[in-house]
């Protein structure tokens, strides 16, 4: 089982692999696809969303005669990457408190137990 | 020669955007299949689906997309955009493997539910349509009768401007309904998309997974 990405958190993925470096569309395509399940025709409608909230501008280059497009990550869009790792880092603990709460009192139980025997 | 073809499919089917998104959603993927050197149709079509596939994902993402900026920006959406929406959406479920079950049913109660709206919204429009006709008339016999017998001229006179208040009233009402019944069916198939989206993954088709 596979926990399901939100589209903020695919806006995240995308947003922090642009901030280390430019990507055209099938490198970005591919790290992301070496992070999470996600199949190759889902990209450009992201990229697209994320241009549109100017998160990202594009650019192009020439590359063997031809075009390539690269993305590049805007300030605003870094401050939303830093928006979404706040959201995601409170998130985390919020259920990691949850789990750790849970599993000490299951282990209280079993301590419990052990005792009376 | 496959590309090319491919791509010319593609840009067909996504005659539904403007001529600027269209272009550039060409423009992506006719890179990515330069980039990632794919030569034959089945190739291009083993990584991205067939033109068909690819562009229903292109639109109904898009739509839903901008359905969905439009509330964030507190606008509501127009009757049209949800029309486009709720046909699109339809034409992507069409397209999806699950026409059976859950989802076959879903699609169907949506088409029922439109085929009803359609009807009730024509019915309704016949029945303004007489409203007029009934009014313009009565007015009229009213003015024609006013200089024979002016108590019968007056009276159906009254009776038509009485039509042309109810009218008045009724026409605005109708147009309202008629745009919250429409953004109620969006939600709908709305929730409807995602669900299914949602369901496609948790199955784990190795194809399907990407629905977000």
């Amino acid at each position: 089982m596979e926990i399901k990405v939100t589209a903020d958190l695919l806006d995240g993925l995308v947003l922090a692999l642009l901030e280390s470096q430019d990507y055209y569309g099938y490198a970005l395509t591919q790290d992301m696809q070496q992070a999470i399940s996600i199949s190759e025709s889902t990209m450009y409608p992201v990229l697209r969303r994320l241009q549109k909230a100017e998160y990202v501008t594009t650019y192009d280059a020439p590359y063997q005669g031809r075009n390539r497009r690269y993305y590049k990550i805007t300030e605003s869009g870094e401050n939303h990457l830093q928006r979404i790792k706040k959201m995601w880092n409170d998130y985390k603990e919020s259920l990691d408190a949850v789990f750790a709460a849970a599993d000490k009192r299951k282990q209280n139980v079993y301590d419990e137990e052990g005792q009376h025997e | 020669m496959n590309r090319e073809k491919y791509l010319a499919e593609l840009e067909e089917y996504l005659q539904p955007l403007t001529p600027e998104e269209r272009a550039d959603a060409i423009m992506f993927y006719s890179e990515f299949i330069d980039d990632a050197g794919l030569e034959t149709r089945s190739q291009i079509e083993e990584r991205l689906g067939t033109p068909r596939q690819l562009s229903r994902k292109v639109l109904a993402d898009h739509s839903i997309k901008t359905t969905d900026e439009e509330i964030k920006y507190q606008r509501t959406a127009t009757p049209q955009s949800n029309v486009k929406m709720i046909w699109l959406i339809l034409l992507a479920l069409l397209a999806s493997p699950f026409l059976l079950g859950f989802g076959g049913i879903m699609i169907a109660v949506l088409i029922g539910i439109l085929a009803l709206v359609a009807g009730l919204v024509f019915g309704a429009g016949v029945l303004l349509c007489a409203g007029v006709v009934v009014m313009g008339l009565l007015i009229y016999i009213g003015i024609a009768m006013l200089f024979s017998s002016w108590a019968v001229g007056l009276f159906y006179l009254g009776l038509g401007l009485l039509a042309l208040g109810g009218l008045l009233v009724v026409i605005p009402l109708a147009y309202w309904s008629i745009r919250l019944i429409l953004q109620g069916i969006a939600n709908f198939s709305k929730y409807l998309y995602d669900k299914l989206s949602k369901k496609r993954k948790e199955k784990g088709g190795s194809d399907h997974e990407e629905d977000i």
